[in-house]
């Protein structure tokens, strides 16, 4: 009987398991071996060994876009988990509004990029209602998108308003989980509104904040679309993340093996990250 | 009866052209989207089916930007088209990767390349020879001209259809836009005299460049191949000219739409009155300034040395094609027709004395633009064209913002010789 169950688990998991080889891992080991070689998809990949690799360390383009690429991250993560945090705690104590509310800020997950991205071009454009209100407001129209150091913040202000939405409601779900008898415990015990926060909700909250932590990492290091339709990277590369770079030195410059070699560099970060995340989520098991 | 009917079949196919018995082609062409051009190269190959029964098209188009990834995706795969619309640029890297077919003068009608360059305005096949050797023809052989809009002109009280107006000094053309420009109550700029396109792709930025380099004396590369573009005489260049703009409040980024469909949205809309195009760009603007748009040469930096810019948008048989004869039969019959081209697509050809023909003389600034051909030169020539010219829009964006021009054009030259592993 448990063999025959084996049988049929493996029988109904191949379709799975081939697809994902075909379309995952296949692309991922080719990338692997293209890295080692230079390709540029009109004649046969070169085996140039560690060249790819060894480049990296002298390529300006490439450490230039691992910087963005960090600074985009880490400026959009902190405050975006803040406030998911803090809307997410206000909406679990909205009582009959919170389903409104909560419809609200999930609406920008559910818009497709690109239209998020092309309305966000066009409130940042030059002439745009963002500099009519700052000109209201007696200030000077900023260059968002055609200034090297306000065109990475215009990226970063834009993921707030987006990213936050998405991890607000994951913050949510962890809320509407806690157990109430530690809550009802810090009533009796006389605890104030901050230190009920600070000692029992965010420590009950650990396990949540930590995958939104993974989550928003991995998300923001594979960020594609907002930088490439409002910025491709510009202007002089203050927006080139490694994405972008990737996606022109492939298609662009037709240079397979060199953008295979960032994609390595891309997929390594993120697979740590990932590692990070299955060892927090087993350290919350063991707890 | 067997004999009868043999000899029925042999006299039959005696009256018969000797085509019809040759085995069906069927000739794939790639090329990018511009439905004029599309339009035009079908009913092409509608006539030619005509007279080459034989002979079946499939044709097939995409925007620019995809166009090229898609040609690369296909001649990795074995599966590239027959004839392929290639900009002169990436001659370099295609002849040198073997996938461009060397010219069939004899599946074309001539004898050798000097028989063939005799059907063309000078230079316009330099673009397409490597090696000595002829790899594809013209189909939109161009260079830029100014294009000034009359109206805004006429309200500054400046008539710019008298040549005597025209900016022949980037200083004139400078101060003309200045005169021509309009600013709201607050002293914002409301409308353009002239701006660069900004935001776009390498290719663009050096469509307005390279004339301008050459005017100066500028080499991207020396003669060994490492980079001088951060030369004294490109400085300079860069310095009187791009930053210019922008340091004298003329134009710059953060005054231009950028639209990569559109390169020219703000002249064609009419919120500028300046900027330099090719023969292509009229069926762009907008219907006010389609009425009132006068063209003249681009500016120098020395009237008695003129400099312009000359690029190919080519078309061309692969190496692949198992039909390369029928493939080079069909591009000369199809390039053959500079007239119907410019009549119909805007596209100038190249063919010898194309200036006269009965559609140039229907063309606004054709004359201008057949001179202005006379004194361009193609891009300089490199198989890592696109990160090169990457790096020098990376160098202008850079000083764009107030940053050094030497120190921008510093930086692309490292750029540049690192991809060319110098």
């Amino acid at each position: 009987m448990e063999g025959m169950r084996q049988r049929w688990a493996f029988y109904l998991l191949l379709p799975t398991v081939l697809l994902l080889a075909i379309f995952q891992l296949y692309p991922v080991l080719y990338a692997f071996y293209i890295s080692f070689h230079t390709y540029d998809m009109m004649s046969p990949p070169v085996f140039v060994g560690l060249g790819n690799y060894l480049r990296l360390f002298s390529d300006t383009q490439f450490l230039n876009s691992l910087w963005v690429t960090f600074f985009y991250v880490f400026w959009t993560i902190v405050p975006v988990i803040i406030l998911s945090f803090f809307l997410a705690l206000a909406i679990s104590r909205a009582g009959s509004l919170g389903g409104v509310w909560r419809l609200l800020i999930y609406l920008p997950s559910v818009l497709p990029f690109v239209s998020v991205a092309l309305v966000w071009k066009l409130l940042y454009n030059q002439r745009g209602p963002v500099n009519d209100i700052l000109g209201e407001l007696g200030m000077q129209a900023i260059p968002w998108l055609t200034n090297s150091t306000w065109a990475p913040w215009a990226l970063i202000g834009m993921s707030w308003w987006h990213a936050t939405s998405y991890y607000t409601i994951i913050f949510l779900a962890g809320f509407l989980f806690l157990p109430k008898d530690p809550f009802e415990a810090a009533i009796i015990d006389g605890a104030s509104r901050w230190q009920t926060l600070r000692l029992v909700t965010i420590p009950l909250m650990k396990p949540t904040i930590a995958l939104v932590v993974v989550l928003a990492t991995v998300n923001g290091l594979k960020a594609f679309v907002f930088q490439q339709v409002l910025t491709d990277g510009g202007p002089a590369n203050a927006t080139q993340i490694l994405t972008i770079l990737i996606y022109k030195s492939a298609f662009g410059y037709m240079e397979m093996g060199r953008a295979s070699t960032y994609s390595i560099v891309l997929f390594t970060l993120v697979m740590l990250i990932s590692l990070i995340q299955i060892w927090l989520i087993q350290e919350r098991r063991n707890a | 009866m067997r004999m009868g009917l043999t000899a029925a079949a042999a006299s039959l196919a005696a009256l018969l052209p000797l085509s019809a018995f040759a085995e069906p082609v069927t000739l794939t062409i790639w090329h990018h989207t511009y439905p004029p051009a599309e339009d035009f190269i079908k009913q092409k190959a509608a006539e030619y089916s005509k007279t080459h029964p034989d002979v079946s098209f499939k044709f097939q188009s995409d925007p620019h930007g995809d166009y090229e990834v898609k040609l690369a995706a296909a001649i990795a795969a074995g599966e590239a088209p027959d004839l392929i619309n290639v900009l002169d640029y990436l001659y370099p890297k295609f002849v040198a990767k073997g996938i461009l077919a060397e010219a069939d003068y004899k599946a074309m009608g001539v004898t050798s390349l000097d028989d063939m360059k005799a059907l063309y305005s000078p230079g316009a096949l330099d673009g397409l020879i490597e090696n000595g050797k002829l790899y594809g023809l013209p189909e939109e052989l161009n260079t830029f001209a100014l294009f000034m809009n009359k109206a805004h002109f006429a309200e500054v009280g400046i008539d710019v259809t008298d040549k005597a107006n025209w900016p022949k000094t980037w200083d004139d053309l400078f101060a003309l836009a200045k005169k021509v420009e309009k600013k709201d109550a607050s002293g914002n700029l409301e409308r353009l005299g002239f701006n660069w396109v900004w935001g776009l792709d390498g290719f663009w930025y050096a469509m307005e460049y390279w004339p301008i380099l050459n005017q100066y004396g500028c080499k991207v590369l020396d003669d060994s191949g490492k980079a001088t573009i951060n030369s004294p005489e490109c400085v300079a260049a860069f310095t009187d000219t791009w930053k210019r703009v922008v340091t004298d409040g003329i134009g710059g980024p953060d005054y231009a739409t950028v639209n990569p469909v559109n390169a020219l949205q703000d002249f064609s809309d009419g919120r500028q009155s300046m900027m330099m195009a090719g023969i292509w760009s009229p069926p762009l603007f907008g219907d006010d300034v389609k009425k009132n748009y006068v063209v003249a040469p681009i500016p120098e930096k020395n009237p008695n040395d003129q400099h312009t810019l000359l690029y190919n948008y080519s078309m061309t048989v692969t190496a692949a094609s198992k039909h390369q004869d029928e493939a080079w039969a069909f591009l000369r019959f199809l390039t053959s027709d500079g007239d119907g081209y410019l009549r119909h697509t805007g596209y100038v050809t190249g063919l010898k004395d194309w200036q006269t023909s009965p559609a140039a003389k229907d063309t606004i600034g054709a004359d201008i633009f057949a001179e202005q051909l006379t004194h361009g030169t193609y891009f300089w020539r490199s198989l890592t064209w696109g990160e090169e010219g990457k790096a020098i829009k990376d160098a202008i964006e850079q000083f764009a913002q107030g940053g050094d021009v030497k120190e921008a054009l510093d930086a692309a030259a490292k750029q540049i010789d690192f991809v060319r592993g110098k």
